[in-house]
């Protein structure tokens, strides 16, 4: 089952989505919620695996919310505009539903969110991931992996010379590896800490001779944990 | 009209609570659609600065409506929300001085339209007389 919750500030859009994910059978209802106050509140104090959310509410929008937040599940957004699914997808997002809904469309999309959390399930086991590529699992040391890079629905990992594109999102592979050996240091890349080599200004050089970019704001968490281990 | 995945009974009682409760917000809708629309006329006729603030409002609540309406079946509503809502986008791209006479008789139109389909849509408006509202 995956734990889901809802934030939309349309009440009766709530209980439409409260409706069809309360009938869905891969899915467990965590939450509603009108604001995205009271949802961080819940996204910090329990096991949420996918966020259903709408994009203009009047504190908060939900792209700040995926933008700003240092860990967010899967999230699909539900909204009515059409003109932020560019950037949304730049975010890593699941999926992205047009209002109005249907019930069809919205079972699209959660079996996306399912097949990208089937996936999730499968990689992790004894610090190794599992990764199918053509069809074939491929094992992979944690320890191994220097960057793991996403485009689109897919991601690319570096491991000892390999790179192997593999179907999935960077949140579900985050979650699969130690927070204390790997970092995200981009919206779109993940490091392991002890491959940097350099660091030069926003670029971090790696053991296998990559060079990738940091952004700004997770810059100065870089280098404070690679103070860290230094010492 | 209602058009929404139904058995062979109508909708279930999930979906139908749904429904009414989405047609019991229409009567506070068109009551806010009218208040915007009458403040975007009034604005327009005496040259007051507020009437983009209004029309603001008026999109805002277009475009909810737009989203919901289809979503608990009615797709007539949603149509008539999405053209306000194009409307004024449309308004506001190529209004450089104010809004002009022929873009407040269409914006009126388009709102009057929509309230009228939300009329149509509500129960609760249905029984009483327009003026009432």
């Amino acid at each position: 089952m995956i734990s889901c919750i809802v934030i939309d500030d349309d009440d009766v859009f709530l209980a439409l989505m409260k409706y069809y994910v309360e009938g869905h059978p891969d899915l467990e209802l965590v939450g509603c919620y009108g604001d995205v106050n009271q949802a961080l509140e819940a996204l910090s104090s329990q096991k949420v695996d996918l966020v259903l959310l709408d994009i203009e509410m009047p504190e908060v929008s939900g792209i700040e919310l995926v933008k700003s937040a240092k860990f967010i599940p899967q999230v699909i957004f539900v909204t009515a505009h059409t003109e932020y699914a560019a950037e949304a997808f730049e975010y890593d997002v699941t999926d992205y539903i047009v209002k109005p809904i249907s019930q069809e469309r919205f079972s699209k999309a959660i079996a996306k969110a399912v097949s990208t959390s089937k996936y999730q399930e499968l990689i992790t086991e004894n610090n190794q991931l599992y990764f199918k590529v053509d069809g074939k699992l491929v094992k992979v040391s944690c320890k191994d992996i220097t960057c793991v890079e996403a485009f689109g629905d897919y991601m690319k990992v570096y491991e000892r010379g390999n790179r192997h594109v593999i179907l999935g999102t960077l949140n579900s592979v985050q979650n699969s590896l130690s927070d204390t050996q790997f970092i995200r240091i981009h919206r779109s890349r993940i490091i392991r800490l002890d491959a940097v080599t350099t660091v030069k200004g926003y670029t971090a050089c790696l053991s296998d001779g990559r060079e990738v970019q940091i952004s700004r704001n997770m810059k100065p968490e870089l280098t404070a944990r690679l103070g860290v281990l230094s010492r | 009209m209602t058009q929404i995945m139904q058995d062979s009974d109508g909708p279930t009682d999930g979906m139908q609570h749904i429904i009414d409760k989405f047609t019991d917000s229409l009567p506070l809708c068109v009551e806010r659609l009218k208040i915007c629309i009458d403040s975007v006329v009034c604005c327009a006729s005496t040259d007051v600065g507020e009437g983009n603030i209004s029309m603001q409002e008026l999109q805002q609540h277009a475009h909810k409506l737009a989203g919901t309406a289809g979503s608990v079946g009615f797709p007539d509503l949603t149509r008539r929300a999405r053209d306000l809502e194009l409307l004024i986008k449309q308004i506001n791209k190529s209004a450089n001085s104010g809004l002009t006479t022929q873009d407040v008789i269409r914006l009126k139109i388009f709102t009057d339209e929509l309230v009228n389909e939300a009329i149509q849509s509500a129960p609760a408006l249905n029984r009483l007389p327009e003026n009432s509202i």
